[in-house]
């Protein structure tokens, strides 16, 4: 740790070694004082979050992964759905009737092998219709990859289209961990890491932006963390393409993976902070308080991390693996969670512009009792 | 007040004292609880606990001693006594209150230490979030206890009411002994046993061991033992 200490201090980015030794260090104080300095650096004080809607057009899905508690092979299923258009434009259209200034919708669906090209484009397109000024945070690399295949696209074609539809930026799933021992046995039909990655490098160099993140607690060792994180610093430093690293934490309720334990509130923190410390290209680490648990993802504003995603609003896939959150949290919530934990609230758009800061929320929680 | 703690109350420093004042050891064992409709949790539990809100309902306090309680989680300290009087471990819940000051958490803490000092005896206390007190301010008064009760030999963490992840935090901020729905086994977590907060002692160990801390039983007799494997 005094070497990794002296190397933070000189802006020396950290080697595969010590990426090993963030992750085996038993002080977890130790390493959340390392990495809080590093976002404070950053960020100083500040926390920021967006509103947002989670609009999952279908569970139907190719792919088979054995994490997922989300999918549904065949429409017979019980569960299985495909929502028309009318209705996944219906969930936008409710907020908006409802006077929420939600600024981000976030699209993520199922690999499902007969639905047209148009369908996607549409549905972008129908969301742009209903409010102009929206981003559309939209398809997984392993959703453009799909259809990539499954349409006869070139990947930068199949972004091309998306983008004139709508498509503001991509989001940060599907990564899981690139090693591919892990991915032959946890999601084996999806596309691998070379090609995850070169989703996200073909999307940097049509100059969308895009998140990252990497699923973490199923079967992958130490040093297979270490190396994903490492993948996508590289990739950065090509493109400097990504906003936000995002580590998701794996939920094994109702699904084939349900023998293993839930990672632990440590493995989550120490992430968190390992990533900050290994990611310094990297601006934004995000707490997703739906995957760690709006208490743990409040610890870790100083573990690391600087964000908290959004309001969020009928998120379905880590609920069905067992998350105990809400479904969603109001933005006074969302600022009483960063003022409870001594952090100062900034409403962000997708692209990390300010929104609303300082007085914007003058009653919603007091900070007494909160770290210094 | 631990010196460390009192000047560089910051929450590094604060779990940092709080963990140096705890020691190496992490305990658990498994539980059961005394309810109306009878036990709740395995036989073979070494701790057989009743709640003190449920002592009207159960009897009082004679009643749930003679049924095969061994332990009374309180709320009140004239509770306490009558239930250490009667032989049972003593253990004090104690609220976490949203947008309670420092300065009135450790006053309450001070009192409760003097009254340690003057011969009550309480075996352990476990903090109590209410509904609307976040992990930060929890994680925090855990420490604060912690560093404030040093004649208390146990910090506990509910994880029944904290769940495995934040109570798993606490154990780095000054608890030492983790009490809930502690199994044999487990079944998976699938239909209606998604969800379940029931952990296997395995599992119990493994938060101990990830919080840094080495995992020893609670057994029959009220020894301790190194959890092996």
């Amino acid at each position: 740790m005094p070497s990794i200490s002296e190397k933070l201090r000189a802006g020396i980015p950290l080697s595969f070694a010590d990426g090993m030794a963030l992750f085996r260090e038993s002080d977890l104080l130790k390493l959340g004082g390392l990495a809080n300095q590093v976002r404070e650096q950053l960020h100083g004080d500040r926390a920021t979050f967006n509103r947002n809607l989670h609009v999952n057009p279908t569970n139907l899905c190719v792919a088979n992964c054995r994490l997922c508690s989300f999918s549904r092979r065949s429409p017979d299923q019980p569960g299985a759905y495909t929502l028309s258009l009318e209705q996944a434009w219906g969930k936008l259209r409710a907020r908006l009737d409802a006077g929420d200034r939600v600024t981000e919708v976030h699209v993520v669906s199922g690999l499902h092998d007969s639905l047209p090209f148009d369908y996607y484009t549409e549905l972008l397109a129908g969301f742009k219709r209903l409010q102009p000024t929206l981003h559309i945070k939209a398809f997984s690399a392993v959703e453009i990859f799909h259809f990539h295949r499954l349409f006869q696209l070139e990947v930068r074609e199949v972004l091309q289209r998306l983008v004139a539809a709508g498509l503001g930026s991509l989001p940060g799933g599907g990564a899981e961990i690139f090693a591919p021992r892990v991915r032959q046995r946890i999601c084996p039909n999806k596309c691998d890491g070379d090609e995850w990655l070169n989703v996200h490098r073909t999307a940097h160099q049509m100059g969308l932006r895009s998140n990252c993140t990497m699923l973490y607690g199923t079967i992958e060792t130490v040093e297979e963390r270490v190396d994903h994180l490492l993948r996508l610093r590289a990739l950065q430093d090509e493109t400097g393409g990504f906003q936000v690293f995002i580590p998701l934490a794996f939920h094994p309720d109702n699904n084939a993976l349900s023998h293993l334990p839930a990672p632990t509130a440590v493995d989550d923190l120490r992430v968190c902070a390992a990533a900050r410390l290994l990611l310094n290209n990297i601006s934004h680490i995000k707490a997703y308080w739906v995957s760690m648990g709006i208490k743990t993802a409040q610890t870790a504003l100083w573990f690391g991390a600087d964000d908290l995603d959004g309001t969020v609003q009928e998120e379905k896939i880590y609920h069905l693996a067992g998350s105990e959150t809400p479904q969603a949290l109001a933005p006074a919530e969302i600022v009483r969670v960063i003022r409870a934990a001594g952090r100062t609230p900034v409403e962000r758009d997708t692209l990390f512009n300010v929104v609303a800061e300082g007085e914007a929320w003058p009653a919603c929680a007091s900070s007494a009792g909160a770290p210094k | 007040m631990n010196a460390a703690a009192e000047q560089s109350p910051d929450l590094f420093a604060l779990g940092r004292a709080a963990q140096a004042a705890t020691g190496s050891r992490g305990l658990f064992g498994c539980w059961r609880r005394l309810l109306s409709t009878g036990w709740q949790g395995p036989a073979s539990a070494v701790s057989a606990f009743a709640e003190e809100s449920d002592l009207a309902i159960l009897g009082g306090l004679a009643a749930v001693a003679g049924a095969g309680a061994n332990t009374l989680v309180a709320t009140s300290i004239p509770t306490l006594i009558e239930a250490t009087r009667l032989g049972l471990r003593g253990l004090l819940r104690l609220a976490v209150i949203g947008g309670e000051s420092v300065e009135q958490q450790e006053r309450r803490l001070a009192e409760l230490e003097e009254r340690v000092r003057s011969g009550l005896l309480v075996d352990g206390v476990v903090p109590t979030p209410e509904d609307d007190c976040l992990g930060l301010a929890t994680l925090m008064f855990f420490a604060r206890c912690r560093l404030a009760l040093p004649k208390v030999p146990h910090v506990l963490v509910d994880l029944d009411l904290l769940g495995p992840k934040l109570g798993q935090l606490a154990l780095a901020f000054g608890a030492d002994e983790l009490c809930g729905p502690i199994v044999a086994e487990r079944a998976l977590r699938l239909g209606d046993n998604a969800g379940s907060r029931a952990i296997t002692r395995g599992e119990a160990a493994q938060l101990l061991r990830g919080a840094g801390l080495r995992a020893c039983e609670r057994v029959a007799g009220g020894a301790l033992k190194e959890f092996a494997s």
